[in-house]
């Protein structure tokens, strides 16, 4: 008997110390996110795969790193029959983060929902992160872009795929599932996203020169130029070579 | 850090089985051979099957939802975020989502059959696509879902078949009771796909619409769910031109999309 008191006794203190540690544990995860704003704040990750809403899992992830632009897969020519599996096996390379992986391989600060209000601590870490990447990307930049715009060049000759202006993405052939990407410029870096690239501005201090070439705007910040894309639905800038003539 | 939750682990792990009745307690006294579940039980199929078709011969329709997904943290926490979509359908070719996420901004992503647009009204941006020939909203959900990358939720009851979409590669079926849902009775079915268990509140009577969806995806890490509330049904909308169609504003920057390459696999990626 008093050794069942003993196990009662025992189970309650173990209770009270669980919700003493959890409380605790909370506290902190709140203090991290403390300064963030409205929004969330420094470093939360808003990405993942529940962000789908799907019924099924969508393809594991599997943004394309941005070390090269996301032309058509060599060697591809128009009229080659695809057969797109149910589900997409994650292989495809994936851009390094200091983030945690949200989806797996995914672009980790890229989700359902963005922040729109400051992310101060996850913007620098995406900045310092894409300074990283940058300095890397920049030696194999002069081999990789003359690849890529010779394959580029060689879809353009081929002319049995139509291209909707010089930004349309898709490029979609009679009774043949397969779709490609037009690079309007050669992404040469990470791609930040709006509230990481305003953050880097502000860091940097820099107002960005707004210059349009054959209808593109490019920004240029310190060294580096930009294009906006929309990724996932939503805006994102990518570091890309300046534009003819810069 | 390690330390105290390591610390917290076992002493949930001592509080739980201290704690009677406990469903690994209960899981021990099952007797064996305990009969298991219907793994498709008619009745929920047929719920399901019928919310499909109602959906499927709905030729225009509008709804919302209010919906939040869990993001798993680097140390396996949970966070709640979440948006309020607005979806306006036209069967087979035309589709207007507009999103407001939590945070802030508005997006939208508009489809007419041969046009594609997805802005971003806060960065006063958009992108479109010209397909060469008509497409209907599969196909666009395919384009959005696996080349561009975007989240569609919910996009199962926009398919021109929702019935084929919700009883894709199903391993189990079976109707949970009658709850009531925010004024209105359904019928709570459990579903299980491969993926994820896919949990349907569908409106009792005339107009069998699915109220509340809870997924649960099991093989991500931390098993995350999505959840949304469906209101504002309508089946007689007033559409006009403009609902899919998209007339930038003025200063509106328009950009290029970024697409993902071909799944590997593919033949096409595998050339």
């Amino acid at each position: 008997m008093k050794t069942s008191s003993a196990v009662r006794a025992l189970c309650w203190l173990a209770v009270l110390l669980v919700l003493a540690f959890t409380a605790v544990s909370v506290e902190g995860r709140g203090g991290r996110g403390g300064g963030g704003g409205r929004g969330g704040g420094g470093g939360f990750s808003r990405g993942g795969g529940a962000s789908s809403g799907s019924f099924r899992t969508s393809r594991p992830s599997t943004r394309p790193s941005y070390s090269r632009p996301t032309t058509y897969p060599s060697g591809q020519r128009p009229g080659q029959v695809q057969t797109r599996p149910a589900q997409r096996p994650s292989t495809q390379p994936t851009r390094p983060s200091t983030r945690p992986a949200e989806r797996p391989g995914q672009l980790p600060s890229r989700g359902e929902e963005r922040p729109q209000q400051p992310d101060r601590e996850g913007a620098r870490e995406d900045w310092q992160q894409h300074r990283e990447d940058m300095q890397q990307d920049r030696q194999e930049y002069g081999k990789k872009a003359r690849e890529d715009w010779q394959e580029y060049a060689e879809w353009d000759e081929g002319g049995a795929y139509w291209v909707g202006g010089w930004y349309g993405p898709v490029v979609y052939d009679d009774d043949v599932d397969e779709w490609a990407s037009f690079v309007a410029g050669i992404a040469i870096g990470t791609a930040l996203t709006s509230t990481a690239y305003h953050s880097m501005r502000t860091e940097t201090k820099c107002t960005p020169v707004e210059v349009v070439v054959n209808e593109i705007t490019y920004l240029k910040c310190g060294d580096n130029w930009y294009n906006r894309v929309m990724q996932g639905g939503s805006v994102n800038y990518v570091v890309v070579s300046p534009p003819a003539g810069f | 850090m390690r330390t105290r939750r390591a610390a917290v682990r076992t002493l949930v792990a001592f509080a739980l089985a201290c704690l009677p009745g406990t469903a690994q307690g209960q899981a021990a006294d099952e007797p064996p051979g305990a009969e298991a579940p219907t793994p498709l039980d008619p009745e929920a199929l047929t719920i399901a099957r019928r919310a499909g078709d109602f959906l499927r011969e709905a030729r225009r329709f509008r709804f919302s939802a209010e919906s939040g997904y869990e993001a798993v943290q680097e140390d396996g926490s949970k966070l709640e975020f979440g948006s309020t979509r607005r979806y306006a359908v036209q069967r087979p070719d035309r589709v207007r989502v507009e999103t407001e996420p939590r945070e802030g901004g508005r997006r939208l992503t508009l489809f007419d059959g041969k046009t594609f647009i997805q802005a971003d009204i806060g960065e006063d941006a958009y992108a479109r696509a010209d397909l060469k020939q008509a497409r209907d909203i599969d196909f666009m959900i395919e384009l959005v879902r696996e080349r561009l990358d975007a989240p569609l939720p919910l996009a199962e009851l926009l398919r021109n078949n929702p019935r084929q979409a919700i009883e894709d590669s199903l391993e189990a079926a079976d109707v949970v009771g009658t709850e009531r849902l925010r004024g209105v009775d359904c019928a709570h079915l459990a579903l299980r796909n491969p993926d994820a268990d896919v949990q349907l509140w569908i409106a009792q009577g005339a107009q069998p619409v699915v109220r509340r969806v809870v997924i649960t995806y099991r093989k991500l890490e931390g098993q995350p769910s999505f959840w949304a509330d469906l209101d504002d049904w309508s089946f007689a909308p007033a559409f006009d031109a403009a609902t899919f169609t998209f007339t930038p504003p003025a200063g509106a920057e328009r950009i290029r999309f970024e697409v993902l390459p071909a799944p590997a696999g593919s033949e096409e990626a595998a050339q």
